[in-house]
């Protein structure tokens, strides 16, 4: 090659790599290329604070400000796109495989708590599953001697119910799930209801769970709620039993679940939601609030008390302890009770022995996403154990 | 701060760089110093503060070491050095393993346990101070000259290419370049190329590695079936060699860029054809080191067979032990030692008669079984992994489950890893650069022209793809449900 030719080249070629490098830096101080907002809004974390030289603490600088300049790189969110785009669409696989496993048919997974305890890799002791089946027989003691019955339902993740649209690599292994329920079934004073098995019986009379998000649809909740109020009624026979004849399943709008927007690639996943309207007018309505005190930190205060009354009927009083899973369940529940309190108390699902004492309801219901239940163990408030 | 991230990459380098470019020598070493102790500083005080007190003694004992040459108080005072310098790498890589070893084997109460502090491995430790080693054996040797500017020594053990990973680099090998170095078009045009180079091998094919070789070595060794054991290891033997090899690429090309050459440290260690051909391609700065600072000064192959086998297991338990502190690289130095007394009894003529295809094979087997103790955990895992690969796990973990991992752009990426292990992309460089003797004088300049191209699209791509992979890992999608 000519040595004129071998000096173009190299010149080029330096160049192109010194500009590549100085890009981000001069597109910062002269804005060359228009950048978009750097921080997604789907985050689960604010953007590194700018970062201060301490000459008393030079320890934490580097890192605060490494923090501060890949939270504030001018491509983020280009590249973040790229990303997305060169891991789905080119390589086929979901971009966030720790956060989101893409199924068959566009049905999303969540993958991380979820997926472990599907694949038994969430391991949970005996003795710890010992603890939370005491400290709930625990409460199930305190509420008998207020006469209020104790009702104790897992919600089951997406795995358990929809296995058929996972990817083949996912293998299903014994979880811990069924020992913890043989130790409730075995505890006369608990009445644990299988959501679990109805909801595998009637998938076949429509989609029960969002297809992009980890949760399970109105129909999904309607099911829940018919095996909920037969269990009730049983006890308590003033409590009806939902009948799914009265109410108009229909397919509507266009949905994003939170997969989908884990995946960044929200308006690629979407599926049409299910609707289901009562056929009959509906009694129940939304009602003041006793305002009780909130735990610290709770990112959703407006979901923390929920309340729902039905006018001078006198049918029993229901204490709701819950998480997201019931917000399908609420429009179907609040129809079986005179009044329903719903306490979402950020995951910790404790006795909240005031607000029972408060309320004094006829039953409680623990409604648990099922992933969760080691949270009890954290959160003890009847039975606390020596050694948690 | 390490090379493959968004600090380095798009502010410490570009503004190093260009600076570097606009200096003359003298005020280059003094700038480089400075980048290089920030560089150093980034990853914490107090392993800057023991660099800076590793400079002071090494520069002390080296002038010591001259002002009394020709009295035994030179000798003095370079063991005073070679014990600052051991007892401190001891102190601050082993004494964690030797406590914790002295508390479990010689104490059954826990109650009797030493009672200590963890100390915390600073960054670099075992490079720099073998570099400092280095200089000081040969100042005492006679083998260069002292280095009398302690700005220009400091310079040498603290060049931020090599400072925290490696290669060794030997004072004899950039005394002069401290002093007088030239700094071309051609040279950092070299530099580029094998620092993006670099980049792709660890940040394109190591990192991709590592996600499935992590998959397999993490989980409970026991119940892998013996495909997906074989899986993971190849992974693994793949990530390791990327991501040290593409370290040093990106050392040397820096060092280029820089004015600096520096020698090379990986020749494409997996072709190898026996375990001695091995160690003369992988970690050559390291082999090189053990070889001329500690194996020959020990009698070398010169006192007879026995002390020279001797002589190499004495090699190979300090290789291990250096790569850390744990009795899995022990194991993993004594394979490699015994594998090479094996050799010297008469098999390597043995593998000389067979074909090249069969000696390479032996060398890979062993050489992946090595990795499994580099790689596990524990000895315990380690065992329960090898009888994994011999089809001695129940199987639960199967092939099925790597579908996760195993798609046709990894199975693309697991041709390119073993085609790069091999000099099969030098050779399609090399005549793609000369390949105008075959199509005529007129396709010189096209020819030229297309490999510019190609560079530049090579170039572009690595760090687009680098830069994405970069920022992907900053991003933390809202995780919690609907609200």
């Amino acid at each position: 090659m000519k040595r004129r030719t071998r000096k173009i080249i190299y010149f080029f070629t330096v160049t192109v790599f010194v500009t590549a490098l100085w890009l981000p830096l001069l597109n910062d101080m002269f804005c060359l290329i228009p950048v978009e907002e750097t921080f997604g809004k789907w985050e689960n974390r604010n953007p590194a604070p700018e970062a201060y030289l301490n000459i008393g603490n030079l320890s934490p600088f580097s890192q605060e400000f490494e923090n501060f300049y890949n939270d504030n790189f001018t491509f983020r969110q280009l590249c973040l796109k790229s990303y997305i785009y060169i891991k789905y669409v080119l390589l086929g696989q979901s971009p966030f495989p720790s956060k989101v496993i893409i199924g068959k048919k566009g049905w999303l997974y969540e993958g991380a708590a979820e997926r472990n305890m599907y694949e038994g890799k969430t391991r949970i002791s005996n003795d710890t599953l010992k603890i939370i089946a005491d400290e709930l027989h625990c409460r199930a003691v305190k509420y008998k001697e207020k006469n209020i019955r104790f009702y104790v339902a897992f919600a089951p993740t997406k795995y358990m119910i929809y296995p058929e649209y996972l990817p083949d690599y996912i293998e299903q292994r014994p979880d811990f799930s069924a020992p913890l329920i043989e130790m409730l079934n075995k505890d006369t004073l608990i009445s644990f209801i299988d959501l679990n098995a109805i909801l595998k019986e009637n998938k076949n009379k429509g989609t029960l769970y969002h297809q992009t998000d980890n949760h399970w649809n109105m129909l999904g909740g309607l099911y829940a709620v018919k095996k909920i109020t037969e269990t009730i009624n049983k006890d308590i026979p003033s409590v009806s039993t939902l009948d799914p004849l009265m109410y108009i399943i229909d397919s509507s709008k266009n949905n994003i679940g939170n997969l989908s927007y884990m995946t960044g690639m929200k308006y690629y996943f979407t599926n049409n939601d299910i609707e289901v309207k009562p056929s009959f007018e509906k009694r129940s309505h939304a009602a003041p609030k006793a305002n009780y005190q909130m735990p610290m930190w709770f990112p959703y205060p407006e979901q923390f008390e929920i309340v729902s009354r039905i006018d001078s009927t006198g049918l029993p009083k229901l204490l709701v302890i819950r998480d997201s899973f019931a917000d399908a369940v609420m429009p179907f529940l609040n129809e079986h009770f005179g009044k329903v309190v719903y306490i979402f108390d950020s995951w910790k699902y404790q006795m909240n022995e005031a607000i029972v004492e408060n309320e004094k309801p006829d039953a409680v219901l623990l409604l648990i996403f099922v992933p969760h239940v080691a949270n009890i163990v954290k959160n003890c408030d009847c039975n606390v154990p020596v050694n948690p | 701060m390490v090379f493959s991230s968004l600090i380095f990459l798009f502010l410490f380098l570009p503004v190093v760089l260009v600076a570097n470019m606009l200096m003359k020598v003298k005020l280059q070493n003094y700038f480089l110093l400075l980048a290089s102790w920030i560089f150093f500083a980034w990853g914490g005080i107090g392993g800057f503060l023991l660099l800076l007190v590793s400079l002071l003694v090494n520069y002390i004992v080296g002038l010591g070491i001259g002002y009394f040459r020709r009295s035994t108080l030179s000798k003095a005072i370079f063991i005073v050095g070679l014990v600052i310098n051991i007892g401190g790498l001891i102190y601050y890589k082993y004494l964690n393993f030797i406590i914790d070893n002295i508390n479990q084997n010689f104490f059954s109460d826990p109650e009797s346990y030493i009672n200590y502090t963890k100390i915390v491995l600073p960054i670099g430790i075992s490079f720099f101070t073998f570099q400092a080693m280095s200089y000081i054996i040969d100042v005492y040797k006679d083998k260069v000259a002292v280095q009398k500017n302690f700005f220009n020594l400091s310079l040498y053990i603290s060049l931020f290419p090599q400072l925290i990973a490696g290669p060794i680099v030997r004072y004899e090998t950039i005394e002069d370049q401290l002093k007088n170095r030239t700094q071309s078009l051609s040279k950092i045009y070299d530099g580029v190329k094998r620092f993006v180079l670099g980049l792709a091998k660890k940040v394109l094919i190591a990192n991709q590695m590592a996600v499935v070789a992590d998959w397999a070595f993490d989980a409970d060794p026991s119940l892998l079936s013996s495909s997906v054991a074989w899986l993971g290891l190849a992974a693994y033997s793949f990530q390791i060699y990327f991501d040290f090899s593409g370290y040093s690429d990106m050392a040397i090309g820096l060092g280029k860029m820089l004015g600096f050459e520096f020698l090379e440290n990986f020749n494409f260690p997996y072709i190898s054809k026996s375990i001695k051909e091995f160690w003369r391609r992988w970690h050559i700065s390291l082999s090189t080191w053990f070889r001329d600072y500690v194996y020959i000064p020990l009698g070398g192959n010169k006192r007879g067979v026995v002390k020279t086998y001797v002589n190499l297991l004495i090699i190979f338990v300090l290789t291990g032990f250096w790569h850390g502190a744990s009795w899995n690289f022990l194991i993993w130095g004594l394979i490699h030692g015994a594998l090479l007394i094996i050799e010297r009894l008469g098999f390597e003529k043995a593998l000389t008669s067979v074909p090249s295809f069969i000696s390479r094979v032996y060398v890979l087997f062993f050489v992946m079984m090595s990795w499994v103790f580099f790689r596990s955990p524990d000895l315990g895992s380690s065992w329960t992994y090898v009888s994994a690969l011999f089809g001695g796990g129940s199987g639960e973990i199967s092939f099925i489950s790597a579908g996760e991992y195993i798609r046709p752009w990894f199975v693309a990426l697991f041709i390119v890893a073993i085609l790069a292990s091999t000099p099969f992309f030098r050779i399609l460089s090399k005549w793609l650069y000369t390949s105008y003797r075959f199509f005529g004088k007129r396709s010189r300049p096209i020819i030229g022209y297309l490999y510019m191209f190609l560079t530049l699209v090579f170039i572009s791509s690595v760090i687009f793809l680098t830069t994405v992979m970069l920022v992907s890992s900053s991003y933390n999608p809202f995780i919690y449900f609907r609200f």
